[in-house]
């Protein structure tokens, strides 16, 4: 009877060896970078749309506010998407014929609701309103970054739960006056009034604004 | 007493229907009869019920749609309850007048708040 293992069976059995232990420490690195990296986060990512928006003609270029299509975005929870009506108010006028447009057009012809993809997401065990955020001085680009430099909408603020923790632990720097807060470029200048300034002058401050209650309810 | 039902066809007792639905699983019905087949159908339906876990697995990235309504009626905003089982209480009769715009109440859960308009995109997205 022959021998039961050829001789490169030792290299075999390094080799399986190496390879498992191998595996097993990308296996180890790969869990512990990928929620710590952003490209598991999708940011900066653009994201395709039935309608190329841009952010950048429209606020920059055009000087449209916010809330003419987020309208929603001082009262409610909800910022709130503009209904294919209000594109057609101008779009009734301009570009008409555009065949970019035709989802828009169709959309009211048809009385069917334009499908956007979504770019920002919370979790729903979070528990986000855009109206307080507004009230109490936060800015839009706090969060959505500089929007109206983005020809097309990306994810710019990672949005976990320690973005927004490193606001609510000392929101004094990131607080603006209120006619800043729909300002895409505002930056913190020698005008602005202090940090503690602001945080008295929106009454922030009362609750603890760490409380898990806050944001998990 | 009030009858509970999961269908319109239920509810009319069509006979077809409910021939259909007590096969459980209609769309399985011809393989679950086979044996050869069986073994087959229930390691997929242990797969995909093993796999239906791994959609917990999700970091809140980006996904799912945003669904704007076509023309918004002006008493509406997105976000914000117009009914709550608290006014109906209080006030049916003014209620059934005319609603206020006004809210009492802002729910925890998205999703009710949007009794209306959800209902209405959903309609609108089966209906494509």
């Amino acid at each position: 009877m022959g021998a039961v293992f050829r001789p490169y069976a030792n290299l075999l059995a390094r080799l399986t060896l190496l390879g498992t232990a191998g595996l097993l420490a990308a296996g180890v690195v790969w869990w512990w970078f990928a929620p710590r990296v952003d490209w598991a986060r999708h940011l900066r990512w653009t994201v395709s749309q039935p309608v190329p928006f841009s952010h950048e003609h429209h606020v920059a270029g055009l000087g449209i506010d916010c809330r003419f299509c987020h309208t929603a975005v001082e009262v409610s929870w909800n910022a709130g998407m503009p209904p294919s009506h209000t594109c057609m108010t101008c779009h009734s006028q301009i570009w008409t014929n555009a065949s970019l447009l035709a989802p828009v057009r169709q959309s009211l012809a048809d009385d069917k609701p334009l499908v956007w993809n979504r770019i920002n997401d919370l979790p729903q065990y979070v528990y986000f309103n855009h109206s307080i955020h507004i009230a109490k001085g936060v800015g839009c680009s706090s969060c959505h970054g500089e929007v109206d430099r983005m020809p097309l909408s990306y994810k710019a603020r990672t949005l976990t739960m320690q973005f927004c923790l490193d606001c609510h632990r000392d929101p004094g720097p990131r607080l603006r006056p209120p006619d800043q807060i729909y300002n895409m470029q505002w930056q913190r200048t020698a005008d602005t009034p202090t940090p503690a300034a602001l945080t008295a002058y929106y009454h922030v401050g009362g609750r603890n604004l760490t409380d898990c209650s806050i944001c998990h309810r | 007493m009030t009858r509970q039902w999961r269908s319109l066809d239920q509810l009319a007792e069509d006979p077809s229907f409910l021939a259909r639905a007590a096969q459980e699983f209609p769309g399985l019905a011809e393989s679950l009869a086979q044996p050869s087949d069986r073994r087959r159908v229930l390691k997929l339906m242990a797969a995909a019920f093993a796999m239906g876990g791994l959609t917990g697995c999700d970091a809140g990235s980006p996904g799912g749609h945003l669904i704007p309504a076509v023309r918004q009626p002006p008493s509406i905003v997105p976000g914000l309850v117009r009914w709550s089982e608290s006014m109906v209480r209080v006030a049916p009769t003014v209620l059934l007048k005319e609603p206020p715009a006004i809210t009492f109440a802002s729910p925890k859960s998205r999703i009710l708040a949007w009794p209306r308009l959800v209902t209405k995109m959903f309609a609108g997205l089966m209906s494509r």
